[in-house]
């Protein structure tokens, strides 16, 4: 409750100050960030069902905006498919992300490799 | 040393037109010249333990606004708790060889939380919170930039004398119990601390890198 709460919060405060000149589209990044270190003990499946929605819509508002998601975001929406076994998913958005940022072609690898799927660099 | 630094962030805040300050990056940070940050959750060391996750959400916007590649927090949280480091102060022990082989980053941010709270008086409260951050080379274990940052927030009491001020205080009280003015605060300290216009020299996704960075090295070189 306390979680949401803040979040709801979280969300605001990016609200308020979204209409600068930012880098990126970040959509609800943020409150994501808070939410998935501290709102599903559990692993609430709804509430990370909840969660890719609002990342894929993000990634769909970045396209209308010939924008680009934050770095990182890609892995981010990786783990929430895999939190739901959705496997192709999850190494699609994990190829995006090595795609979109060379930085995080490595750790996007090492994924793949600890979650089981075909990827060198695993252990 | 880490005072001092404190002070001149105190210092800089109250005297907008000093002059220029001293740069918080070393040589190291300029030969390094990192693209990529691994952010772990920072320590609270404060005497409230709500500001942890708050505050490790609210780090990562200001550093992709500065141009860095920043590692998704939430991921990197629960890959270190499900690797047997189930809090902040685990986190950071766990040697950089180890990061390295995961992340590959080229620079690990450590955040303390050294106040995070309100405390109230008769006629007012004020809300505080305190961030230090040090930023390590990922391969050498070197610091290559810090600074920290103060951020608070008082409660105003309006007009209305005494009896109106009281109400302030109050009201201030009642809201506060809502929700923890700490957490716009930390927001707003994170921003100040790591985002466009801090003493972090911009990152390589930033479109004036190149300019900036060369300053940033020569800037270094005048001392």
């Amino acid at each position: 409750m306390r979680a949401l709460a803040a979040s709801a919060l979280l969300a605001c405060g990016l609200a308020s100050c979204g209409g600068g000149s930012s880098r990126y589209t970040y959509g609800n990044y943020e409150a994501q960030i808070f939410d998935a270190t501290t709102g599903f003990e559990g692993e609430n499946q709804e509430r990370i069902g909840e969660l890719i929605q609002a990342c894929e819509g993000t990634v769909e508002r970045a396209r209308g905006e010939n924008r680009q998601v934050p770095p990182g975001f890609y892995v981010h929406l990786a783990m929430l498919y895999a939190l739901e076994g959705r496997l192709d998913e999850t190494a699609a958005a994990l190829e995006s992300e090595a795609e979109l940022y060379p930085e995080g072609a490595h750790f996007a690898t090492w994924m793949k490799g600890h979650l089981g799927m075909d990827a060198e660099g695993g252990r | 040393m880490r005072s001092l630094a404190l002070l001149c962030v105190l210092a800089g805040s109250l005297l907008p037109s000093c002059a220029a300050p001293e740069p918080r990056y070393s040589a190291a940070f300029i030969e390094r010249a990192p693209r990529s940050i691994l952010v772990l959750p920072p320590l609270d060391e404060s005497i409230e333990t709500d500001g942890t996750y708050v505050t490790y959400a609210a780090l990562t916007r200001p550093l992709l606004e500065s141009g860095y590649y920043v590692f998704p927090p939430a991921v990197v949280d629960r890959l270190m708790r499900e690797n047997g480091l189930p809090t902040p102060a685990e986190m950071h022990q766990a040697p950089l060889e180890r990061l390295v082989d995961i992340f590959d980053p080229d620079a690990v941010l450590l955040v303390r939380i050294t106040n995070w709270g309100t405390s109230y008086e008769v006629l007012q409260s004020v809300s505080r919170v305190g961030l230090e951050a040090r930023l390590i080379d990922a391969d050498t274990g070197a610091l290559i930039w810090e600074d920290a940052r103060l951020g608070q927030q008082g409660s105003s009491s309006g007009g209305g004398g005494i009896a109106g001020m009281l109400a302030g205080a109050l009201v201030n009280q009642v809201v506060t119990d809502i929700s923890d003015p700490c957490e716009a605060i930390a927001r707003n300290t994170a921003k100040q601390l790591l985002g466009p216009g801090s003493s972090l020299p911009r990152g390589p996704y930033d479109p004036e890198y190149a300019t900036t960075f060369a300053a940033a090295a020569a800037a270094l070189d005048e001392r």
